[in-house]
């Protein structure tokens, strides 16, 4: 930016902190974010996981703990007691880096532990006489047996005597509780505030920690299986197969993983990766400025999320009753034109009332796949208006796993109505096309710009604020370096992708093999809870089976759970 | 073993003891405590426990200075803070302080950033996002406890918002954020257990069976840890060291007799709203804030914890009042947001009317609820035969402050606006005026006065807070 400077604003104070005022009477602007620039180019240069920062290094081991997040301890509550928790009930998970399972990070704190608690005796006093009236249960001796399966199956593992007893004793403590059913909620509550439940462990076979690569032993096989596709604990039939040392081998893992595909739990563990994958953690359609939620129905946070979720279910799985064989491809998801809701997304998109379970009809604009779902946009946008960049980086970080650094401090702003002569566009490119700042820009620039005609949540505009029509062409440049351990650090230069509109670069995106590729690492690490490290063949292994069948979940599943490292733990320093 | 002792032990990794031990042990710490309380009492002059309070307000004043001007003892408050004149031979009030912790002089870091969580944890994110310690009320409730002073909650976090995102004020430990409980009926319940009332059994059966289960939970730790690595056990260690932590509060809250001057609410909060309201709304905030007006004098006044923090709002909380107080509707700025809210209207790089007005609303709202608390400690009976106000010690700072140069600035990280109220049972000599000019050396007095606070509600060896070792205030006793 210091090179030339074509965006003039009249002569300003410059404060201490070296930040500029804007010019005066940008009272609608957006926020340019110009971008230093160092990483990106340092990033295509060695060809290495550019999206794994020097923190991440150490998250690259099995922390052997790895905390439930919120959906996973909604499910396996609602498995192991029939009791509906709401996620946003639980305490949240630490973000690394667009990641929400990375176990390292998520400690559990003094706020956590008694939130936990609460839940737990909550949950306690609502199963509790649920469990005695199906039970007959008058006494603690008949509820004995009742609850060491739920002590197996929560705690996902043969139960020592001495845990037995521990959780049995408060059946028959008064200070537990003055009548059965009270002391049962206690057991339940202490049950649902145990380390061994709260986290999945995942220990080696021959119970030592050290450094090094050890075996898993069976249980905890069976809970990095049944996490994986179902986002909750293993079922009695699992536990089983791990204590028969069934699941120690290949083929036994891909039998079971077929059994656990065929269940309609299987939905929540793909719902569960495209969360991650498209780094959709919370529920933002609430956030939005009352220009963008007016007209809106109340419920329509819980709308889109919803049709989001139908979406994937739809794509992967088959939802709706059209009778369509769903693809069952990750990659469809970006191309998808098959979206479903009542009121909030029939406003949103522009179309008419939906039949019950088909896909709503075409509605205005481009709306291709995932990226144009009101829902994930919402997680990617500012409160108004447009947001070509931050949607251009999330489409780096979180598709092509790049890391963009953060903007620098001096961003001067662009307006996004202001009559210039200029559409908004080119008077934000005549900012970010110089260096450094192009560095970044030339490759967050383009993705984000097909995105102009979308509103925060996803309404199409036809054109920009000063009324010219959006342009949406650019060039998608596609990092296409294989790992260096291969190439020797050999610099490939990054593929130039041209597009002439949003659909020609959402459907870019779904066909190209870095996009494939990358999915596959978010993946091993929703899989694992780690980052992956270069000489892991798992990791490759899977990065072929998903970009060679095109996104196949069910593939990627299968390479996932016969990797050699799908039983093994590895420990760092 | 006494509850620090247990704490201290638990803290090695040694979590073997019985719960039965542990009620034995609280057993004899009922019996024991009110002769050691008496005791304690005598030393003290027959003072109630030193409290502190603190208020955490998003964005900033931008167009405002400080809260006052003038002399140290002869001074006027500014309009933004007017509302609290009337407790103004009460207070002490800072202008031209720069954010503790934050480099002085340095843009390193986007503002809301370093000013989110610097303002109560005094500490940079050294580029890792979040803050890199724990913010001050989270800091006294630990080392309360550690030092042998547990009361039935650690401290106690509410405010006008839930979830916070990154660069929020609120840190247990460095990178573990905090979110404040946002619904008054949640925070009343998390209350009661440890409010025994005056006409029913001496302890509630719901923190028996909360004990209870800890118990049970506490005791799977140590035959978790044998297989696990360095970083498992890192993480084992903490999740454990904080349920024992909670075991220990639990403990005291059973073990302690009711304090005379507390009574148990037998209905809800003071609001209107209903329980799934949604609080943080704009038109609900003065509805939300009448219920915690009471809750802040009902936990401290029972003794349920020495440390409360309260959270206007995240940090550049999109944060509205009612329509009532006429704030004006900001345009579309850059950060993409609009509307009557405070962020918005920082961003607005016009020196407009609109734009002061707004600001002012903001911070004349904020100065009226802080008033208001303080009218309710005021009135609020105490042991000893004051009240709540004369052993509480409040304070509140702000995410951002002004720029004097340039009063569009947005994120200035200088003359942030802080206050202090509460004569600290005789220790803080009030009404006056501290001005630390914008001067680097300002942000070393605000590290000073994290410490005195620490240390007038009993940490006597505690030396430095944040990344600064400063020792305390010594211009806060006049």
């Amino acid at each position: 930016m210091q090179d030339r400077a074509p965006v003039q604003p009249p002569p300003r104070e410059t404060s201490r902190r070296g930040r500029n005022a804007p010019p005066p009477g940008a009272a609608a602007a957006l926020l340019v974010a110009l971008v230093t620039g160092v990483g990106c180019r340092a990033d295509l240069v060695d060809g290495s996981h550019a999206d794994r920062p020097a923190e991440a290094e150490a998250f690259g081991s099995d922390a052997g703990l790895r905390r439930l997040t919120r959906y996973e301890y909604a499910a396996t509550v609602e498995d192991l007691l029939g009791v509906t928790v709401d996620a946003n009930a639980v305490p949240k998970e630490s973000i690394l880096r667009g990641h929400s399972v990375i176990a390292g990070q998520q400690r559990v704190g003094y706020a956590d532990v008694d939130a936990f608690l609460a839940l737990g005796l909550e949950v306690g006093a609502e199963a509790s006489p649920r469990l005695l009236a199906e039970s007959r249960c008058e006494d603690s001796a008949c509820l004995e047996p009742i609850l060491e399966d739920l002590l197996r199956r929560a705690f996902r593992g043969p139960i020592e005597d001495v845990v037995r007893e521990r959780y049995l004793r408060p059946l028959d403590a008064p200070d537990a509780g003055a009548t059965l059913e009270q002391r049962l909620t206690t057991v339940i509550g202490a049950i649902l505030s145990s380390p061994r439940f709260l986290h999945r462990r995942e220990v080696s076979a021959d119970g030592v920690g050290t450094v090094g690569r050890h075996s898993l032993d069976g249980p905890s096989i069976a809970s990095r299986l049944s996490y994986l596709v179902w986002q909750s604990g293993p079922d009695a039939e699992l536990l089983a197969a791990a204590d028969r040392g069934e699941l120690a081998d290949a083929e036994g893992r891909k039998r079971h993983l077929d059994r656990l595909l065929a269940d309609p739990r299987a939905r929540r563990g793909a719902r569960g990766f495209v969360r991650e994958w498209l780094s959709v953690f919370d529920n933002h359609v609430a956030t939005k400025s009352a220009s963008v939620v007016d007209g809106l129905p109340a419920d329509a946070p819980a709308e889109l999320e919803e049709s989001f979720e139908l979406t994937i279910d739809d794509t992967l799985f088959g939802a709706s009753d059209s009778g369509e064989p769903p693809s069952g491809r990750l990659v469809e998801l970006l191309r998808t034109t098959r979206f479903f809701g009542r009121e909030a997304m029939q406003t949103l998109l522009g179309t008419g009332p939906a039949v019950a379970g088909q896909p709503l009809p075409k509605g205005t604009g481009p709306r291709l796949g995932l990226l144009t779902h009101p829902f994930v946009l919402a997680a990617h946008t500012k409160e108004s208006g447009a947001s070509p960049f931050p949607i251009g980086k999330f489409v780096f970080e979180s598709l092509l796993c790049e890391t963009i650094p953060p903007p620098p401090a001096d961003i001067p702003t662009v307006s996004e109505d202001d009559a210039t002569g200029q559409t908004f566009r080119q008077r934000l490119e005549s900012v970010t096309n110089v260096r450094p700042c192009s560095n970044c820009h030339d490759r967050i620039g383009p993705p984000g710009f097909a995105f102009l005609p979308f509103d925060p949540l996803g309404r199409y505009r036809d054109a920009d604020g000063a009324g010219a029509p959006w342009d949406t062409s650019g060039t998608l440049l596609l990092a296409q370096a294989p790992p260096r351990d291969e190439h020797g650090g050999a610099w490939t230069p990054p593929a130039e992708v041209p597009f002439a509109d949003t659909n020609e670069m959402l459907t870019a995106l779904a066909d190209a093999e870095t996009v494939q590729s990358c999915a596959a690492r978010r993946l091993f690490r929703f899989a694992y809870g780690r980052f992956e490290v270069d000489s892991e063949t798992s990791a490759r292994a899977l990065s072929t089976a998903v970009v060679e069948s095109r996104g196949a979940w069910v593939a990627a599943l299968n390479a996932l759970v016969s990797a050699p490292e799908f039983v093994e733990m590895r420990i760092a320093e | 073993m006494t509850p620090s002792k247990l704490v201290a032990a638990l803290s090695r990794g040694n979590y073997s003891f019985s719960r039965r031990r542990l009620l034995q042990q609280a057993g004899l710490w009922s019996v024991l405590w009110p002769l050691l309380r008496f005791e304690r009492a005598k030393a003290q002059a027959d003072l109630a426990p030193r409290r502190v309070l603190i208020f955490f307000s998003p964005n900033g004043p931008i167009m405002e200075r400080g809260p006052a001007s003038g002399s140290e003892t002869k001074f006027t408050l500014g309009e933004f803070w007017k509302p609290l004149e009337r407790h103004q031979a009460d207070g002490l009030f800072f202008t031209g302080m720069h954010q503790a912790g934050v480099p002085f002089g340095e843009h390193n870091e986007y503002g809301h950033q370093s000013a989110g969580t610097g303002a109560l944890t005094a500490r940079t994110t050294e580029g890792t996002n979040h803050a890199t310690g724990p913010s001050l009320d989270q800091f006294i409730g630990q080392e309360l406890q550690r030092a042998g002073i547990v009361t039935p909650q650690r401290s106690l976090l509410w405010g006008l918002h839930g979830l916070t995102g990154h660069w929020g004020p609120w840190y247990e430990a460095a990178g573990k954020a905090v979110n404040p409980v946002a619904n008054p009926y949640s925070a009343l319940a998390g209350l009661l257990p440890n409010i025994a009332p005056s006409n029913g059994p001496r302890v509630d059966p719901a923190l028996l069976r909360r004990s209870a289960a800890l118990e049970a939970a506490l005791a799977d730790c140590p035959e978790l840890r044998g297989s696990l690595g360095r970083e498992g056990k890192e993480l084992l260690d903490y999740h454990c060291g904080n349920l024992a932590s909670l075991q220990t509060s639990v403990t005291e809250a059973i073990a302690r007799p009711r304090a005379p001057t507390c009574e148990r609410p037998s209905s809800g909060p003071d609001t209107i709203l209903p329980e799934d309201a949604p609080f943080h709304h704009a038109e609900n905030v003065d509805e939300t804030m009448r219920a915690f007006r009471k809750l802040i004098p009902l936990a401290l006044a029972c003794d349920v914890t020495r440390v409360i923090g309260f959270s206007f709002g995240d940090t550049a909380a999109r944060f509205g009042i009612p329509s009532s107080y006429g704030v004006p509707s900001s345009a579309q700025v850059d950060s993409g947001d609009s509307g009557p809210q405070h962020h918005a209207w920082t961003h607005v790089y016009e020196e407009t009317a609109d734009k002061h007005q707004a600001l002012r609303a903001f911070t004349n709202w904020y100065s009226e609820q802080v008033a208001l608390v303080i009218d309710e400690l005021k009135a609020t009976p105490d042991v000893g035969g004051g009240t709540l106000f004369d052993s509480t010690v409040i304070l509140w700072t702000s995410e951002l402050g002004h720029h004097p140069g340039n009063p569009l600035e947005p994120h200035p990280n200088n003359h942030v606006p802080v206050l202090l109220f509460g004569k600290g049972q005789g220790t803080i000599s009030t009404g006056r005026l501290y001005d630390g000019a914008g001067e680097e050396d300002s942000a070393l007095t605000l590290h000073q006065l994290f410490v005195s606070l620490a240390r007038y509600v009993g940490l006597p060896n505690v030396d430095s807070f944040g990344n600064a070792g400063t020792g305390p205030l010594d211009w806060l006793d006049g």
